[in-house]
């Protein structure tokens, strides 16, 4: 690394001055868009919405400042505690399963599975959740669930066991959109823990085979190591998306019923336009702020994010290969 | 793997019973050997079950006459190809419009996000240039940055570049929601590609442009199409920007038509729920088997 | 090279593509609706569409034809939208006569949208200048569209001969901050409906099921009567559902109002925390639950299932609409006939008001009148106005009422012949003068979901009913500012 930049140093001293700025100049061009959404866009996003956030703005739309009430006011709601609770509960139940049954998937289709047909059948399969759009997944599982005799859950629990029909989505209305955003969103996990593994140099297993190690020791002091950071990568982007994400839950339980199924982001989402509080609806979408700031921190101090910022994409192998 | 062939004849009774024992150790190691193997297709197999006969359910009831229960064949939900759209008596003159809306947001979302994290990550990644660490850090902020606070400011931003009630303004939207999650995958690609590569076409006369065809693209190819899936994917299947910022009754796209048959009133024929369902996943199934060998060389 | 190509397809799709998205208006369906035809068909409700009049422009050659939209976010009633069309028609009768140089070309969207999203809709419209002419709406939106400028103001309409019967006390509900922003386009009641087979299998006699209304109007049969009416049928297994209420924005309120709680000081402008009150109506609902003859989740169940249940001989009670009788009509809930007919409907289920909690009180019930209001940003108001004049006549406020079962608001239009002869309305129309209207305060649609969000928590046995009074007066204050503690 220290190298290349010696080089590309020296060698751009030796060359005249426009050619170093056209050197430079061209990166900066195709910089340009990228910029222009991180600094200028999203700037003035954040200086729009922090802005409302300090006004009683409604349905009227209207800039009326009103200081500090909308931030005491996040502290006194009712409602907030419960919330809470959904959505630590949400964020982490789910983030649980997108991990342990992504893991489970990649490590089975491409390990366990001897047959790499097989493996990648199943693959595909799990695949086709990421790829159906968000209102197809909605509608297929409000008709599973659906209340009257004509869900399928309840014709199936029916056939089987004689129950009489039973609101699903009423009666667990938390734990449903938890197992579906965990079970539905494990493609992705699945994604990345697959390539890390398929990535891993063969020779290793051999090498653990012949020196007799049992599978439990090949997955533990073999795989998992390699799977440190796709697992890093995961938690920390995919978590922070499970906590402002909330297209799933709006389009199942709509948050309902009672707010039981009401995370942050979408109080945040209902009360700037369904109640049509943008004021205060801004200011609950700001209190994520603080969270996200910390996770950055955190996973900066505990996983060591600044080396990995060095490329995102290096794995243990091509870290060690460098270092 | 050793293939324990039964020895007969050339051993002594106490051999005999040695290899016996040693037979049924073998048998036994291969049984355990063999076990993960089997567990783990059961395991699977139990899990994706479930999910796929969802899929195939929804397919099946779209050519099924009746009810929730597939049974006698038909094409008749299909008809909305090649006649007109009627939902619950609103008839739409044809499915095709809305379907090249759909497509309109999807692509070009597609197209920009790509093109513009390609620069982007590669200006990055083969680059050097002072604040270069900080850029890259920031899209995780702006990631994080929960998009419901950045749909109320969508509304002024929109409203002001006089995109709102646009297509191309929910596209806009989903371009820069998507543009730092695409950088970051695409430069770890740019990351691979070795630096000799580059220097050995530079050598050879090659212009950036020659190199990046030749050297850059192969190697980030299966990172180009990945992004570009997604991004596809994010378009195609968008609903809450669309109901949000999309108000004209003309300008529909199939998440908004779909999101109109959830209510229970209107759930009138549910093969033709589900054959629009099908087919609104269907441009989705295609990408995706195409793109199939890319994602799952994809790292991150 | 395969990546090359695909690429470049890529791109010109796009091209292709943004040019499509310049004529992306062009797929409004749109259905020509010719002066002879009548635009409400039967078949028509309960689905959307858009329907425009015919202007004849020949024999003049520069005619100028003025394009006014109305929507309506209610297909259960697509007459509010699609009366314009015959509006229009006599609206275009009278420009000839005029020698009037427009003619009016009415655009009528019938589209289903939830009140959430038509609120975001309205305002975000109105914001970008897109807003639709003229839109029908529930009466109590008028607070919050007025207070944030987006409504013309109709003040004067009120002297047009057509308004001049209308009923007592309707333009205070479109009237707001001294104005008035909109113009009345029906009326209703939210009765008790009763089923007449159930009742018999009680052993009622005809007579005493004919003399029941009577008796619950003027008191002796009271709200424990009908409690223990339900809780008899359920007991003796006659029906699972003795006793089933709505519970939708205007629909709860009717039991709360029964307990003879008050919500509003319209002299001051504030909502009213009316403890005791509110505390007994709790308790009540929470006894009918505990009881088992009203279902835990009756808060968020369905209208359209107990209508069902009702009709099938499978409830008691229902508290519903009078403009529900359609639905029965048009909605094939009946398990053996599919859709009934309105003397099927008379002859099994009847209707009363609610009967009162306490005997020296007088019954009420709730009514939340439809309206036109009209887009501050319309421009042509004067012929906007001239079409809510042409469309409040007698003729289509009957052709509404009797598609959709509701009421007329003027005494034309309830006199009028087809009104007179229906016996549905002529049988549930006397439950207006017993209606009362919650307020259309700006802070409406709040109050709304603070009332029902404390029912539910309290049916649901997750509050107490002291808890629930207290979490009460805690969320108006925050979202509703100051209140009176009564």
């Amino acid at each position: 690394m220290m190298n290349d930049e010696l080089q590309e140093g020296s060698a751009a001293l030796k060359r005249p001055l426009w050619s170093k700025i056209r050197e430079q100049l061209a990166p900066g061009i195709m910089l340009l868009p990228f910029m222009l959404n991180q600094y200028v866009l999203f700037v003035i996003t954040a200086v729009i919405v922090i802005l409302i956030s300090f006004t009683s703005m409604d349905s009227a739309l209207q800039w009326n400042f009103n200081g500090l009430d909308n931030f005491k006011r996040a502290l006194i709601d009712p409602a907030i505690g419960l919330i809470i609770w959904n959505t630590v509960l949400f964020v982490c139940v789910t983030m649980f399963i997108k991990v342990v049954w992504g893991l489970t998937i990649a490590l089975s289709t491409t390990y366990y599975i001897r047959s790499q047909r097989v493996g990648r059948l199943f693959r595909m399969i799990w695949l086709l959740p990421r790829v159906s759009p968000g209102v197809v997944e909605a509608l297929l599982w409000i008709w599973i669930f659906s209340s009257g005799s004509n869900g399928i859950l309840n014709l199936i629990m029916h056939a089987l066991y004689g129950w009489e029909p039973v609101n699903w989505l009423d009666r667990y209305p938390l734990m449903i959109n938890i197992a579906l955003s965990g079970i539905m969103g494990s493609s992705m996990s699945m994604i990345i823990f697959s390539s890390a593994i398929q990535s891993i140099e063969k020779s290793y297993f051999y090498v653990a085979k012949v020196d007799g190690a049992s599978e439990w020791v090949i997955l533990r002091k073999l795989m998992l190591p390699f799977l440190k950071w796709p697992l890093t990568f995961l938690l920390v982007w995919q978590g922070l998306s499970m906590f402002t994400s909330y297209e799933s839950i709006l389009l199942l339980t709509d948050g309902g019923p009672m707010n039981r199924s009401e995370t942050w982001a979408l109080y945040a989402f209902h009360t700037a336009f369904s109640t049509l509080n943008f004021g205060y609806g801004s200011a609950i979408s700001l209190f994520i702020l603080p969270v996200v700031v910390l996770a950055m921190f955190i996973s900066y101090r505990v996983f060591g994010f600044k080396k990995m910022m060095k490329s995102a994409q290096s794995s243990p192998q091509d870290t060690e290969r460098k270092g | 793997m050793e293939n324990p062939i039964p020895l007969q004849g050339t051993g002594t009774v106490g051999g005999d019973l040695k290899n016996q024992h040693d037979n049924l150790l073998n048998r036994r190691r291969r049984w355990l050997q063999a076990l993960p193997n089997g567990v783990a297709i059961a395991v699977m197999t139990a899990g994706s079950l479930p999910l796929l006969a969802i899929y195939v359910w929804m397919v099946l009831v779209s050519f099924s006459d009746s009810g929730l229960i597939p049974t006698k064949f038909t094409l008749d939900h299909w008809s909305f190809l090649w006649s007109e759209l009627n939902i619950d008596g609103y008839v739409y003159p044809s499915v095709w419009i809305v379907f090249l809306n759909t497509l309109f947001i999807a692509v070009g979302t597609a197209v920009f996000e790509v093109a513009f994290s390609l620069m982007a990550g590669y200006a990055i990644s083969q680059t050097k240039f002072p604040g270069r660490n900080f850029l890259l850090q920031s899209t995780i902020l702006t990631h994080a940055f929960p998009a419901i606070t950045g749909l109320i400011a969508a509304f002024y931003i929109l409203n002001t570049t006089g995109l709102l009630n646009t297509l191309t303004g929910i596209m806009v939207l989903k371009v820069l929601g998507g543009i730092p999650m695409s950088t970051w995958i695409i430069k770890g690609f740019f990351d691979e590609v070795p630096k000799e590569l580059t220097w050995a076409a530079q050598t050879d006369g090659c212009g950036k442009f020659k190199i990046f065809y030749t050297v850059f693209l192969p190697k980030i190819w299966p990172g180009v199409t990945a992004i570009s899936l997604f991004a596809f994917l994010s378009g195609w299947g968008e609903y809450v920007m669309v109901s949000v910022f999309i108000f004209d009754d003309s300008i529909n796209t199939l998440s908004i038509i779909i999101k109109s048959l959830f209510n229970e009133t209107s759930s009138a024929s549910y093969g033709l729920v589900m054959a629009l369902a099908t087919f609104y996943m269907l441009p989705c199934v295609i990408l995706y088997f195409f793109s199939q060998k890319a994602l799952s060389n994809m790292k991150m | 090279m395969k990546k090359q190509t695909m690429l470049m397809v890529m791109m010109a799709l796009t091209i292709v593509l943004s040019g499509c998205a310049k004529t992306e208006s062009t797929n409004t369906p749109a259905s020509q609706v010719s002066k002879t035809e009548n635009p409400n068909s039967a078949a028509d409700m309960d689905k959307g569409g858009v329907k425009k009049n015919v202007v004849d422009t020949s024999g003049n050659g520069n005619i100028e034809t003025i394009n006014i939209k109305v929507m309506t976010p209610d297909v259960s009633a697509p007459a509010r939208a699609n009366n314009f069309i015959e509006a229009a028609n006599s609206l275009n009768e009278k420009l000839e006569k005029e020698n009037s140089k427009q003619r009016v070309q009415v655009e009528a969207i019938v589209k289903s949208v939830k009140d959430d999203e038509f609120k975001q809709q309205f305002i975000f419209a109105s914001k970008s200048d897109n807003a639709n002419d003229i839109y029908a709406t529930g009466y109590s939106n008028i607070g919050w569209m007025a207070n944030g400028d987006y409504l013309l103001p109709l003040t004067g309409i009120e002297k047009e001969p057509v308004f001049q019967n209308q009923m007592p006390g309707y333009w205070d509900a479109v009237s707001w901050n001294k104005q008035v922003w909109g113009v009345i386009q029906d009326t209703e009641a939210r009765p008790i409906f009763f089923n007449k087979n159930v009742l018999k299998k009680l052993g009622w006699t005809d007579q005493q099921i004919a003399d029941l209304p009577k008796k619950s109007e003027n008191g002796e049969f009271t709200l424990a009567d009908m409690t223990d009416l339900a809780k008899k049928a359920v007991d003796s297994k006659v029906v699972n559902s003795g006793l089933m209420l709505t519970a939708g924005g205007k629909d709860l309120p009717v039991i709360f109002f029964n307990h003879g709680t008050e919500v509003y000081d319209a002299s001051q402008g504030k909502y009213v925390l009316d403890k005791s009150h509110l505390k007994t109506t709790f308790e009540y609902l929470n006894n009918a639950v505990s009881q088992g003859m009203l279902s835990k989740g009756f808060v968020s169940e369905s209208k359209d299932d107990m209508l069902k249940t009702l009709i099938n001989d499978e409830g008691l009670f229902l508290q519903a609409g009078v403009w529900d009788e359609a639905k029965w009509r048009t909605r094939g809930m009946h398990k053996v006939t599919g859709n009934v007919t309105s003397e099927y409907v008379m002859n099994n289920i009847g209707a009363m008001v609610m009967p009162v909690a306490n005997k020296d009180q007088k019954p009420v019930t709730v009514s939340n009148p439809w309206v036109y209001v009209v887009s501050k940003d319309t421009k042509y108001p004067d012929l906007v106005k001239r079409l809510l004049v042409e469309v409040s006549a007698p003729k289509l406020q009957a052709e509404h009422g009797l598609q959709s079962s509701h009421i007329p608001f003027t005494k034309e239009g309830q006199q009028y012949e087809t009104v007179k002869k229906d016996p549905w309305l002529n049988y549930v129309s006397y439950l207006t003068q017993y209606s009362k209207f919650m307020p259309n305060d700006p802070n409406e649609p709040k109050f709304e979901k603070i009332m029902k969000d404390a029912t539910q928590n309290v049916v649901s046995g997750s509050m107490t009913t002291d808890e629930a009074v207290d979490w009460m007066g805690k969320q108006m204050k925050i979202d509703l500012g100051e209140v009176i503690e009564k």
